[in-house]
């Protein structure tokens, strides 16, 4: 995950050239990984107009922290780790005035056709992801999303990789527990 | 949520650490969450214990298989927001650097521009405009602009600077037009002494080079009230 996502320029040149103020060479970096950021700020926060906010704060923070990105670092993993940071701080402030989820499902029992038992689960899950402490569903949407590696995930949020492993497999359990109880 | 000190605690969710076979759940479901093959395949196969977990496993992961696979985008106005917050911080953001102790002393290169502008703008011969001083769309660590600076009669002639920063070094552009007549080279010498001597007063940064583009020759025209 750690590659440059598509052709043209990669990323050190691009990096160096916005090291240098080159906003057009910085623009070539968002494009290419405005899809990957909008994706993992919507698997976190689970909210689409609050991942949108998320993914243009966190490109903006990366252009101020920009000149100091040390280029010896894979630029996604510093570009995804501000996401993280963001996400965080939306959640942490979400949860100061916390409401329901919108997307609660209602008990399965009441929807008997097979694609409605389908969006149900589909929706359970969103509810158990947001049910999720940010220090679980990071490392459980990095990997099981992102497809990122336990190695990448350790990097990237400053952790063991022993501890990554057991927080992605306590994530999954939550999940489970989760959407057993919509069953 | 879960307090965060507690967030590596084995949890109490109710679910089994272990199938009656003495399989690990978690090793179950890792399996079925990543899709890898099975550590002991011809003990799964046999055992009804990991058969039936295995199925009710699938069962509640293929949303989460489902969500994965979805083909997200973001937003098509996604680029174009975040430039037109960037740009303008790339038209002001970069900076001189003067080190010294204690701290650093950061001159934006809009300031210096500001400065080599007004300086050329002042030497006999160079013409100048009225009005703002507004900052164009500009990239790669440049910073230029049209000087307006005038009085009722003045004419309408540009001056424009671009300066690159390293350190405390700065290289200078200077857009100007020249009034006819006059002696370029010699024009340019005295906006180059001018800029230089300008930007080093005011700034303490080393003045590298001062580049001079003599763009147009404009006639001063009397605009007179009737023409503001």
């Amino acid at each position: 995950m750690t590659g440059d996502s598509c052709s043209g320029p990669d990323d050190a040149q691009l990096v160096r050239r916005a090291q240098q103020g080159d906003a057009e060479a910085f623009e070539v970096l968002v494009r290419r990984y405005g899809d990957q950021v909008f994706r993992l700020a919507l698997r976190l926060v689970v909210d689409r107009h609050a991942a949108e906010d998320i993914a243009q704060e966190a490109f903006v923070a990366a252009w101020r922290g920009i000149p100091d990105f040390r280029r010896d670092a894979a630029f996604p993993t510093w570009l995804h780790s501000i996401v993280l940071n963001r996400a965080r701080n939306h959640l942490t402030r979400a949860r100061a005035t916390q409401r329901l989820p919108e997307e609660m499902p209602a008990a399965a029992a009441q929807q008997p056709d097979a694609a409605v038992q389908s969006l149900h689960r589909d929706k359970a899950l969103r509810a158990a992801i947001r049910g999720l402490p940010f220090d679980l569903r990071a490392p459980l949407v990095l990997h099981q999303f992102e497809r990122w590696s336990y190695e990448e995930i350790a990097e990237i949020l400053g952790l063991s990789v022993s501890t990554v492993r057991g927080r992605i497999a306590r994530a999954r359990r939550a999940l489970l527990t989760s959407m057993r109880e919509w069953q | 949520m879960t307090d965060p000190a507690d967030i590596d605690a084995v949890p109490a969710d109710g679910l089994p650490d272990r199938l009656p076979c003495g399989v690990p759940l978690d090793n179950l479901l890792r399996q079925v969450a990543e899709g890898i093959a099975a550590s002991d395949a011809a003990h799964q196969e046999a055992c009804p214990h990991c058969r039936a977990g295995l199925a009710e496993l699938a069962e509640f992961w293929a949303p989460v298989h489902r969500m994965a696979g979805e083909d997200v985008r973001a937003p098509a106005s996604l680029t174009s927001t975040i430039m037109e917050r960037v740009r303008p911080m790339a038209t002001h953001g970069w900076h001189a650097v003067l080190t010294g102790t204690p701290g650093v002393t950061r001159i934006a290169a809009w300031v210096v521009a500001v400065i080599a502008r007004r300086a050329a703008a002042g030497v006999p011969g160079v013409g100048s405009v009225r009005g703002q001083v507004t900052p164009p769309p500009v990239s790669v660590r440049s910073v230029s602009a049209e000087v307006v600076r005038g009085g009722p009669s003045s004419s309408q002639r540009a001056a424009a600077a671009g300066v690159g920063t390293a350190g405390r070094r700065v290289v200078i552009r200077v857009d100007v037009t020249a009034d006819p007549g006059i002696s370029l080279p010699t024009l340019a010498h005295e906006i180059r002494r001018r800029v230089t001597a300008e930007v080093t007063t005011m700034t303490g940064l080393s003045v590298e080079a001062v580049d001079v583009l003599v763009s147009d020759l404009v006639e001063e025209v009397d605009d007179g009230p009737a023409a503001r």
